[in-house]
């Protein structure tokens, strides 16, 4: 059996399907940027380290089992993530199967263990840590510290101490040149890499569109952490980061390092980056300096770039020469329609007006637009949110959209709506880990789930939520269709007579 | 897909399901023999350096469609060869894993086009299918026939592009055929294409499309524009009677707007298509029910005027096989040159 010092799982949530011959759905398969970076440091400390996937590795092989990776490997810790709420049931599922078949040292790591630190260790005996916040310092520490039992050390770490849970009380927070140091990109530590940045995509099942023709590959990169803003429903703004990792201001990669792992993407054939960090919308400066060093080293790549608000034209037009037009687009989340619901909830506000205006200087920029909006919103009742499917509608009838959708906002763990219910006007079903890891369990096992948000408002019932990101769908695809048939049938297209 | 094959060879894809191309997928689901497969089966072939990197060889935009006698053929756009450091190997294993990819679809042939004798400017569409190279900004890629043949390929067919500027082409119809009226021709709306596309589809003359059957080469996106049709009716007939003698279907040089604003897709950005000044029309589509220089004249002459309304300076002609004796002469006559041959080769699985 081979010696793996440190092997990450990345569990993906199951779905079972109704039907008895169909296969399970693997679904939020993306893989928390830091992994790599995380399996980076210990192997470049010398130690044997190995990331699974354990999607991926059941999409190549569907006999694919945890179990099986104990024959071949002698494992000393395995490392799950449970960073995304949506983990919760296959998390501790994985934890159990290595304690079935191993004497590993199991520790989780992530978002979600961290609010839940406490409540997990005591409610589930298969694992043996937590690491809280920032992880790199703290899991090097833990995988050098284990063999001597001297965890007591170790940053950031919560971790059962016989039938005792201690709580150690130093504490390791990334700075800027901790950031700096890692290695976002090291992909041959991935098993299956090749499968994963074709397969996997933001839309967030392993494949989802397995009858689809697959023309890009797929990057995620880490541009900096932390946020400047407290969005009601997002677990990862201000307040949601002081908690989780003591963080009180983001912090950035530096502008070269960033261009180094994009030479190290465009090296393994990742043709799309995907960028998802913009904590200060009114100082764009870092992209504008980012963007000029990408053109300046000759990265050819395409971008999928997350805007947390709206831009100027500038930025605009810095994207569309910086980047290779194939996969380029731009993503904006306004959520709402309603201006007094968008103020209530997002941390980021602009009008209808401002919308509409930096729609226009999308679509003469000529690139490509992502919308994502939501329903369940604090505030939001039936009446507001046909302002969602109005400004919907009008997005998709007018500018270059590929893709507008909706969803019910789920009760993320950590953000404002969980921590302050009342004041948000939110009625929550989902307040400890176990209403999570049941909710996902029974998911996985094909029972009928309680809830599926984890909250009513104050306006809305769950179904009615569900239901209205149904409409918006069915209204907004309506629209879409109509204006490309039209299109499509040269009843638009017409050339200018001189 | 690579990325950088838009910058080295910048291409326009009008196929089914363009707007989901900036997300990186396209479907169009093709049934055949009680299934449904995926038509488009993009190849890249890369080769695996000992260090990990990879260095990408080949592109090829395949697809399969359905032949007029029902058989399913994959289609291979030219391949694009991103490295040529070993040309040999990487196209042995490149038309190996058509072949393969081929067979296991239960395709019964492989075809394959191939670009030469490119006298810029070629006009969009520069493809039989909805994949085009903007063959005046790539640098031209010689592909030897003789290796093709030596791989089981045969040449089926010929096709010429013509081009000429607008004014030429009408003093030399004037000149020819002054305003006699055989014919009445007039605009083809939309919402006639269709019918009058399957009214026309057994002409002996026309263009030469890849299938008839296949919806994919009847519906092309370029139909995306208005007032590009021609559609020519014997004179004085009465209007209840009136059969159609032919028509041409035209596009704007697209190529022209993506120089400006690169974009693979710029169907997605409709607006800019509008308001752009084309230089160069190209018609694609064309039918006549006789060899008859008035026709051809009356029709060309129609669109022509379209196209100068429009402010366009010069007209191509795509599609022609090399064996429409008439169609070529008559085009030469009216000063036409060949700026663009393809080359359809085929092989029998």
């Amino acid at each position: 059996m081979k010696k793996v010092d440190c092997l990450f799982l990345h569990p993906t949530t199951h779905v079972k399907m109704s039907h008895p011959n169909t296969a399970d759905s693997l679904t939020y398969v993306i893989m928390p940027m830091g992994t790599l970076a995380l399996a980076d440091i210990l192997d470049k400390e010398g130690y044997e380290t190995k990331i699974v996937h354990t999607g991926i590795e059941r999409m190549c092989n569907r006999l694919f089992t945890i179990e099986s990776l104990f024959k071949d490997y002698e494992v000393s810790v395995v490392a799950i993530d449970l960073h995304w709420y949506v983990h919760s049931y296959d998390a501790i599922r994985i934890a159990d199967i290595v304690k079935q078949c191993s004497n590993a040292f199991v520790v989780l790591g992530g978002f979600t263990a961290t609010f839940f630190a406490q409540e997990i260790l005591l409610q589930f005996n298969n694992i043996d840590a937590i690491v809280s916040g920032d992880a790199e310092v703290p899991l090097l520490g833990l995988v050098k510290q284990l063999a001597k039992g001297q965890l007591e050390e170790v940053p950031n770490l919560t971790y059962r101490d016989g039938t005792a849970l201690k709580q150690n009380d130093r504490r390791y927070l990334a700075d800027e040149s901790d950031l700096d140091r890692l290695d976002f990109s090291n992909f041959h530590l991935l098993s299956n890499f090749s499968k994963y940045r074709t397969f996997v995509s933001q839309l967030g099942d392993l494949d989802p569109f397995a009858h689809k023709a697959k023309l890009k590959t797929q990057g995620w990169l880490c541009l900096g952490r932390g946020c400047s803003m407290n969005c009601s429903y997002c677990g990862g703004g201000e307040n949601s980061f002081r908690i989780l990792t003591g963080r009180n201001k983001p912090v950035y990669r530096s502008t070269q390092k960033v261009v180094e792992t994009l030479a190290r993407f465009e090296e393994a054939k990742i043709s799309c980056a995907y960028m998802d960090f913009d904590p200060f919308p009114s100082k764009r400066d870092y992209y504008q300096e980012l963007f000029a060093l990408i053109r300046e080293e000759r990265i050819d790549i395409s971008a999928e770039f997350l805007l947390w608000s709206i831009s100027d034209k500038g930025f605009l037009s810095d994207f569309k020469r910086t980047f290779n037009p194939l996969y380029s687009t731009i993503a904006l989340s306004p959520e709402s329609g309603s201006e007094s619901v968008r103020k209530l909830n997002k941390g980021f506000y602009y009008s209808n007006e401002e919308l509409f205006r930096w729609l226009d200087d999308v679509k003469s920029e000529i690139i490509p637009l992502q919308l994502y909006f939501s329903s369940g919103l604090s505030g939001e009742t039936k009446d507001s949110f046909e302002d969602t499917i109005k400004v919907g509608k009008r997005a998709v009838e007018r500018y270059p959209v590929v893709s507008a959708s909706c969803n019910p906002i789920e009760l993320e763990p950590a953000c404002p709506r969980f921590i302050y219910p009342k004041k948000y006007g939110i009625v929550p079903s989902f307040t400890r880990f176990t209403d999570y890891y049941d909710a996902f369990r029974k998911l996985a096992e094909g029972l009928p789930v309680t809830s599926r948000l984890g909250y009513r408002t104050d306006w809305l019932s769950e179904p009615e939520i569900i239901e209205l990101s149904q409409r918006f769908r069915e209204v907004v695809r309506l629209a879409e269709y109509e204006k490309w048939r039209k299109v499509s049938r040269g009843e638009v297209l017409r050339l200018k007579k001189t | 897909m690579p990325s950088d094959l838009f910058v080295k060879a910048p291409f326009i894809y009008s196929g089914p399901d363009f707007i989901s191309f900036p997300l990186g997928m396209i479907s169009d689901l093709i049934n055949y023999r009680g299934k449904s497969i995926q038509r488009f089966c993009p190849l890249t072939i890369s080769r695996l350096l000992s260090n990990g990197a990879l260095v990408d060889q080949v592109f090829c935009f395949a697809f399969l469609y359905l032949k007029d006698n029902g058989n399913l053929t994959l289609f291979l756009t030219q391949p694009y060869w991103l490295d040529k450091s070993d040309l040999q190997e990487s196209s042995d294993f490149f038309f190996a894993k058509a072949e393969e990819l081929a067979r296991s679809a239960g395709s019964e042939s492989l075809e394959v086009e191939i670009h030469s004798q490119i006298v810029p400017p070629v006009s969009f569409p520069s493809s039989l299918s909805d994949f085009s190279y903007d063959l005046d900004s790539m640098k031209p890629q010689e592909v030897d026939s003789r290796s093709l043949e030596e791989r089981g390929f045969q040449e089926e067919k010929a096709l010429f592009c013509y081009d000429q500027t607008i004014d030429e082409v009408q003093d030399k119809i004037e000149e020819k055929h002054g305003s006699k009226g055989a014919f009445t021709t007039g605009d083809m709306t939309q919402n006639e294409f269709s019918t009058i596309d399957a009214q026309t589809c057994q002409f002996p003359l026309r263009e030469h499309c890849l299938s008839l059957k296949d919806p994919i080469m009847t519906q092309r996106m370029v139909n995306f524009f208005g007032d590009t049709g021609s559609v020519a009716h014997k004179s004085g007939t009465m209007f209840s009677r009136r059969s159609i003698e032919g028509f041409l279907h035209w596009s704007p040089n697209l190529f022209e707007a993506i120089r400006e604003n690169p974009s693979p897709f710029p169907f997605l950005f409709y607006d800019y298509l509008v308001s752009h000044r084309f230089k160069c029309g190209k018609v694609f589509r064309w039918r006549m029910r006789q060899e008859n220089p008035e026709l051809l004249s009356s029709l060309l002459s129609h669109s022509l005027h379209s196209m100068k309304q429009c402010g366009l300076e010069r007209c191509q002609i795509s599609s022609v096989d090399n064996r429409q004796t008439f169609v070529k002469s008559m085009l030469e006559s009216y000063g036409f040159h060949i700026v663009h041959v393809t080359r359809l080769l085929r092989k029998e699985l």
